[in-house]
């Protein structure tokens, strides 16, 4: 039945809708809710919404978040972390410090909204930023970039000074074998398109 | 050789078919229309099969989840689909749908909307309505969600308050009601 009924009405919506509906909110709204209910906490930290949510979010290019690390020149100061939310309008939004959960991580790098994270001692997660397991590669971690997911969603691939995999299920990595790739280089990733930045098509008709 | 003496098939065009909803009232709706709730053409193909001809429009599909109002908004709503279903490409097409999206009804209409296009198997409709609703509670508060899906909070008070300190930053700018 239709109900224009005041707000204080209770609805019932099954599981299985309210899992395809909280995906589509931003991380902002998710940590609130996280204390809506144990069972509500437990399908947002769940890795595969953490998947969808993200998923949802490079493809709709929403839901949009700059992660500033303060630095300093001289460094006995601990630096501090601040979240900026980027808008659908692109408006830069206010930079709220973040506090514990990244109180001992380092950010290596990020990009589509993936967070790389050093590992230092706290074990406390954060929805949306994956973190790379001590020892998930036999070789010395010094400073990853996250590159792209692959086709399924269940892998990340590095760039260290090789490509590698990171298997998001297995927590291990895997370096990418290609006789054709040059012996030393630096990655960038780019979407397809025929416009160049000065606005001038990269196929030039005349 | 003799004609062939009638076409028993029409234009596919026009066909109708008719719903009846759980308030028993009949909606007779093009087919195209009623072929985008994928349990609506499922049923049809069935009885397709199980007749010699296709009954058209005589063929009456109960749908005895869905009321007639929901059902109403709904066929709206198919009759708005664009023809392409290409992803707002700036954010003017977006917030557009936005408000596009606030047409349809109080949020307790969207819940209605959300089961009964999940019951047809309605694609797009599940999509649009449950972005809709997302839209809705993203601002809102923990206790609005609370009283919105009927969830009773199981956390300790102490457990919650240390939790919403700890992240105060993501309660800032949290809607009032």
């Amino acid at each position: 039945m239709l109900t224009s009924s005041p707000s204080m009405m209770s609805h019932y919506v099954p599981p299985e809708l309210i899992n395809s509906i909280l995906p589509r909110l931003p991380v902002k709204a998710l940590i609130c809710f996280l204390c809506v209910s144990k069972e509500w906490s437990a399908l947002i930290n769940g890795s595969n919404f953490i998947k969808k949510q993200l998923n949802h979010s490079i493809e709709t290019n929403s839901d949009r978040t700059l992660i500033l690390k303060e630095t300093y020149i001289n460094p006995p100061l601990q630096s501090r972390f601040f979240f900026v939310s980027y808008s659908d309008n692109d408006q830069f939004g206010k930079a709220v410090q973040i506090y514990q959960p990244l109180h001992n991580w380092d950010i290596l790098d990020f990009c589509h909204g993936l967070v790389c994270l050093l590992f230092h001692k706290d074990e406390s997660s954060w929805t949306r930023i994956y973190k790379l397991e001590p020892g998930a590669v036999p070789w010395n971690i010094d400073y990853f970039k996250p590159l792209l997911f692959s086709k399924n969603g269940k892998k990340v691939l590095m760039e260290e000074v090789n490509l590698f995999w990171y298997d998001i299920e297995k927590k291990r990595g895997k370096k990418v074998k290609n006789q054709s790739f040059p012996k030393r280089f630096r990655t960038a990733t780019c979407m397809g398109s025929l416009l160049l930045l000065d606005g001038n098509n990269v196929i030039d008709l005349k | 050789m003799s004609n062939t003496s009638e076409n028993p098939n029409p234009s596919s065009s026009s066909a109708k078919i008719t719903l009846k909803t759980s308030d028993n009232e009949l909606f007779e709706v093009e087919e195209a229309v009623a072929m985008k709730f994928c349990t609506v053409k499922q049923y049809f193909e069935d009885e397709k099969d199980n007749d010699v001809a296709a009954r058209g429009s005589s063929t009456v599909i109960p749908l005895p989840n869905v009321h007639s109002a929901v059902l109403a908004r709904l066929i709206s709503y198919c009759k708005k689909l664009p023809q392409s279903n290409a992803v707002a490409d700036n954010h003017e097409e977006e917030e557009t749908k936005k408000k596009e999206r606030k047409q349809y009804g109080t949020p307790g209409d969207l819940v209605d909307l959300i089961s009964a296009a999940n019951y047809l198997d309605f694609k797009e409709g599940l999509e649009f309505f449950n972005q809709a609703l997302a839209d809705h509670i993203q601002n809102k508060s923990v206790e609005y969600v609370r009283k919105f899906f009927g969830i009773k909070g199981d956390f300790e008070p102490h457990e919650e308050e240390k939790y919403r300190e700890e992240y105060a930053w993501a309660f800032e700018g949290v809607d009032e009601d």
